[in-house]
């Protein structure tokens, strides 16, 4: 039953792999480091995009993030899963953009209407909020674009395109049961990837 | 929250009952409203969730600063009390810094030569390779250090103040790089295409080594101290039976007439600058000075020109500006003031 081996001999295994592509692009390999773009560009970009919603933004900022990558590395460390570490390098990058963002046009509020404090303030308010509800957005994309393959195909034929499940199976060509599976599958991971207090029982 | 249920209450497919229970959980707390204009957009939004982005297009991009010369990276010096960024909006990390630096070289040559630096008549005095090779520049603006690794896996590492040209590919007869100001070079010897590090006042062949080449605009000779194995440096426009080869501990001082003076030096005196310390070695005044303005990114001046050739003898390793002029002071027996960002020295009283 080697099969059932599970999420455990999954991960490991995986790490295993992201281990020998860190500790390639660690010593300079450029096809490594080729494999670990064109394997995580377009995840990051759109991860990215739910932050600064500017494509050009978005893809500078991820390179960014690569190219921080292979200029420090000999001495970059990567904990846990390489993924996860570019999309916490990327949200990183995105937040500071937003900061510097912000600080220009506050100074531009400041110039503008130095006075009215009030308007400052509600300002403030909304830009929070605005950053916690692309925080959301972006969880949830990311959550998305990590699904396997089949219950991601499964839910963006829902969510986007709208289909009943009798359709979906009939478009895949699998039976009804199995995207209920898929679906729920899905939903749980989406779940899984909201904050505490947005989950719900 | 049951999200397949936001998503039909969003698409106006809920009944009665589930609208009242959607409602009651948006009145519980406003982070609530948030999870609702996330499902919006997720299912009113066709295809931006699934939108894709040019990971091609993008690679080439990035591949040119990390494939064609195998990466520049612009250092900054640790100096303390003094924070350096060239070309950088807003106080970003210092990545976006090395970024502009490998790509944006112009803008940090403005920065260089903004700083009362002369970088002389460079082009002139250095043979230009053919011009289909696009050549490239890397420099490390007073107060910086860069390292560059070349596309043969050479290894540079250059000086504050200094600057370096190279092209983007080297030719298959050799490598020629150029050089203002001073760099430690590691070459990866390939007998066959010789690496030529060509300055003002000469060239320098690499025979298997590691050296450092120096010299400044402000500097009459080129020296050339090796750490390992054997160069040859010769005087520009001759040819390479007149070189002078040198071994690894010696020094070679080459005027501008092409006289050459070789002798064993203590290398760590040369080569400390790498680990970020200064050593002075019965070092005039003047070069102690010109030294400091590099690493500092500072501006002095000699009340009295009869000061420049006394020597000065010392070390420093991460001292503040201050702290070095402080120290510096006594044992040369001269005063010091800020003059705005300028430090001023003179004579002491009753000195003579």
């Amino acid at each position: 039953m080697t099969q059932s081996l599970g999420p455990i001999g999954g991960d490991r295994c995986a790490g295993d792999d992201d281990r020998a592509l860190v500790d390639a692009v660690r010593a300079g390999s450029e096809a490594a480091f080729f494999t670990l773009f064109h394997a995580n560009y377009e995840m990051l970009c759109r991860y990215v995009y739910r932050y600064v919603r500017s494509r050009a933004i978005a893809e500078e900022l991820v390179s960014d993030v690569f190219l921080r990558v292979w200029a420090q590395r000999e001495r970059w460390e990567v904990r846990g899963r390489v993924r996860a570490y570019l999309y916490g390098a990327a949200r990183n990058l995105a937040i500071d953009h937003l900061r510097r963002e912000r600080v220009e046009q506050r100074s531009l509020d400041a110039t503008v209407r130095e006075h009215r404090v009030t308007g400052g303030e509600r300002r403030r308010c909304e830009v929070e909020e605005r950053l916690a509800s692309e925080e959301l957005a972006a969880a949830m994309q990311r959550a998305v674009d990590e699904l396997p393959p089949r219950p991601r195909q499964v839910f963006l034929l829902r969510w986007q395109r709208h289909l009943t499940n009798a359709e979906i199976a009939a478009s895949l060509g699998i039976a009804v049961k199995t995207v209920e599976m898929h679906m729920t599958r899905a939903l749980d991971v989406l779940r899984g990837a909201l904050p505490e207090e947005l989950r719900g029982g | 929250m049951d999200l397949e249920l936001l998503r039909r209450w969003v698409l106006g497919e809920c009944d009665a009952g589930e609208r009242e229970e959607v409602a009651r959980w948006l009145a519980e707390d406003r982070s609530h409203e948030r999870l609702v204009e996330v499902v919006r957009r997720m299912s009113a939004e066709p295809g931006a969730w699934t939108q894709s982005f040019d990971a091609g297009a993008a690679w080439s991009r990035v591949s040119r600063v990390v494939s064609s010369p195998e990466g520049e990276r612009v250092v900054r010096v640790r100096t303390p009390g003094r924070v350096l960024s060239i070309g950088q909006r807003g106080g970003g990390a210092g990545f976006s810094g090395w970024r502009v630096a490998a790509w944006g070289l112009v803008a940090a040559a403005a920065i260089a030569l903004g700083s009362k630096m002369a970088w002389g008549p460079l082009s002139r005095a250095l043979s230009v390779p053919p011009a289909s090779v696009p050549m490239r520049e890397v420099i490390a603006a007073r107060g910086q250090r860069a390292q560059v690794r070349l596309v043969d896996g050479t290894r540079v590492e250059l000086a504050a103040g200094s600057r370096l040209t190279y092209p983007a590919a080297f030719t298959d007869s050799v490598r020629a790089v150029s050089l203002e100001g001073e760099a430690y070079f590691e070459v990866e010897h390939d007998a066959r295409r010789p690496f030529l590090v060509r300055t003002r006042g000469g060239v320098t062949e690499d025979v298997g080594t590691s050296f450092v080449v120096r010299q400044y605009a402000s500097d009459a000779r080129l020296e050339v101290v090796v750490a390992s194995g054997t160069v040859a440096v010769r005087a520009p426009g001759r040819n390479a039976t007149t070189a002078r080869e040198v071994g690894a501990g010696q020094l070679v001082r080459l005027d501008s007439s092409g006289g050459a003076e070789v002798r064993a030096v203590d290398l760590e005196q040369y080569l400390a600058w790498m680990h970020g310390r200064l050593v002075f070695r019965d070092t005039p005044f003047r070069e102690v000075l010109a030294q400091l303005a590099r690493w500092y990114d500072a501006d002095f001046e000699l009340a009295d020109s009869t000061l420049a050739s006394r020597r000065f003898t010392g070390a420093f390793q991460g001292e503040s500006l201050d702290q070095i002029v402080s120290e510096l002071a006594p044992p040369m027996h001269v005063r010091y003031e800020r003059r705005g960002r300028t430090i001023v020295f003179s004579r002491m009283p009753g000195d003579r």
